[in-house]
């Protein structure tokens, strides 16, 4: 069975094991096709299973039922094959590290890294940090640079290894709003480049709206696709279009969806 | 300055308490001369006995009456000490790293662990003489027992209290536990390390001399005892102020391994 999907859930179900007796059901019966490319926002309620959704993505969580597929392989197999990428919440650097050691630590493990690829690696974490603009910031340490500077090279981090999906776990929820936005456009410069699907995971509707092909609204735990909404705006996307019409209809009724979901 | 202090901005302030770089080691100094005069002068007008409180001249006076003696004592109690430190270092990093990685090795070990801190290490040191007679070998398992606590307890801490979202990176990343250990682990440890190197160092000191105290044949313990069998009063002191020194050097060299790795092994700001 071959399909030219990149990311494939069907039926898919987790639940976490507390007691002997007692089970948490977290994800229920997510169905989700991911074409190579694509962009997908995640947005739900907090504590709706996205985190246990991405690390199911990413082979690091076993779910209980179905099956999630990665470019037609498994998602563990598919994380050894470093075609997955994780960003988190927060950049995570290692603060012993410099900026290009930093990137350059996915090249370092598991035989990643065979001796005639380590110059290549380091060639791509040139280009990387010089797309991000920090190529004269390589062998300063994490805590020299800004909030919005360490996600970047979190960002390079990430693509390193050329991932075909790139899983972002509210990458940029610690960041202000104009680094926020500056930051959302440069994910989507760079997802132009290396052609990778992303899953964003994210609490902002805009943020969602704005980055993605597609956003998909979660329910509360155990978690259920309660809507997915398409997000029909031009491919080329620009600070400007936050002020179209389209967009301001998709996230008024993304908003009003979310309410109804959200019960506090 | 007519500058009145309620109009004063903080940033004022700072350029005064820096300026004085001089006045930082300068204040200190003048503090030490003044309590040494002040010592010499009491014990002079009131002529207190010297087998009570020499005088610093006289604690001079044994200091170049001894000298080779006590430069002997020194270079024992500093490499007996150094010696335990070493030993202390390696076992609890070895045992640390082994806690760290399996909890049911930590489970099993720790509760003994703890219950060894609490025996009174002077209490072992005459069982440490009858396994270990005179020599040098019972002072520097001593010392690495007193200083092996501080730095087990802290590299295990270092060692397991890892940034969660670091560890799912790297197992993201596939990383293998040994790569988790070396990449993130030890690095991560390397703060609480350092400062309990700091503590242990001078700890290490107190062992070997602990350990002299109830049977050596040389050392800055084993004059310190003869000393006060003898009431000579101001080799006492010199043996102290010797062993002291030990402490503080080791704290210092210490001090300045953390000032050079601090910057890259802090923890995060």
């Amino acid at each position: 069975m071959v399909s030219n999907d990149m990311i494939q859930f069907k039926h898919v179900s987790l639940s976490y094991q507390l007691t002997k007796k007692k089970t948490i059901p977290v994800l229920h019966d997510i169905n989700m096709t991911i074409d190579p490319g694509e962009v997908v926002s995640i947005i739900g309620p907090s504590g709706c299973g996205k985190t246990s959704f991405l690390k199911a993505l990413a082979g690091l969580t076993p779910i209980t039922e179905g099956q999630i597929l990665i470019s037609s392989s498994d998602p563990d197999l598919a994380r050894k094959k470093r075609s997955v990428s994780f960003v988190f919440q927060r950049p995570v650097l290692f603060p012993w590290r410099t900026v290009l050691q930093n990137v350059l630590l996915p090249a370092e493990l598991n035989n990643s890294s065979r001796v005639d690829d380590d110059a290549n690696y380091k060639e791509k974490a040139t280009e990387l940090l010089a797309i991000m603009g920090l190529e004269s910031f390589r062998n300063a340490y994490p805590h020299q640079l800004s909030g919005g500077m360490q996600s970047r090279v979190a960002l390079a981090r990430a693509y390193l290894t050329s991932p075909e999906v790139l899983l972002m776990d509210e990458p940029f929820a610690s960041l202000d709003q104009i680094s926020r936005n500056r930051m959302n456009l440069e994910l989507l410069r760079i997802r132009d480049r290396y052609r990778s699907s992303i899953v964003f995971v994210t609490h902002s509707i805009e943020e969602a709206v704005f980055i993605a092909d597609r956003v998909y609204l979660f329910s509360h735990l155990p978690a259920t696709i309660e809507q997915v909404v398409e997000v029909t705006l031009p491919k080329d996307r620009s600070h400007a279009i936050r002020d179209s019409s389209a967009f301001i209809d998709i996230t008024r009724a993304l908003r009003q969806r979310l309410e109804n979901v959200y019960q506090y | 300055m007519s500058t009145s202090i309620k109009s004063a901005k903080m940033e004022e302030f700072v350029p005064l308490q820096q300026g004085g770089r001089v006045s930082r080691f300068l204040a200190p100094m003048m503090v030490f001369v003044l309590f040494i005069v002040i010592w010499e002068l009491l014990c002079r007008y009131f002529d207190v006995k010297e087998y009570l409180v020499p005088a610093p001249s006289r604690i001079l006076d044994a200091f170049k009456q001894h000298w080779g003696s006590l430069a002997t004592d020194t270079l024992v109690t500093s490499s007996e000490a150094l010696g335990g430190f070493m030993l202390a270092n390696v076992i609890s990093i070895m045992v640390a790293v082994l806690f760290s990685s399996s909890s049911m090795a930590m489970r099993s070990f720790y509760p003994y662990m703890i219950a060894l801190k609490s025996v009174p290490i002077i209490a072992i040191a005459p069982l440490l003489v009858i396994w270990f007679g005179y020599g040098p070998t019972g002072k520097v398992i001593m010392s690495a027992i007193i200083a092996f606590f501080p730095l087990v307890v802290n590299a295990t801490l270092g060692l397991s209290r890892v940034d969660p979202d670091a560890l799912t990176l790297m197992h993201s990343l596939s990383a293998t536990r040994l790569e988790i250990m070396v990449k993130l682990r030890l690095p991560n440890a390397m703060p609480y390390i350092l400062s309990a190197l700091k503590i242990s160092s001078s700890l290490s000191v107190v062992g070997a001399i602990v350990a002299e105290l109830t049977g050596a044949k040389q050392g800055l313990g084993f004059t310190i005892i003869m000393a006060s069998y003898n009431i000579d009063t101001p080799l006492l002191f010199c043996a102290i102020i010797l062993a002291s020194g030990i402490g503080i050097t080791f704290f210092g060299l210490i001090s300045m391994v953390e000032a050079t790795l601090g910057n890259r092994f802090s923890i995060r700001s």
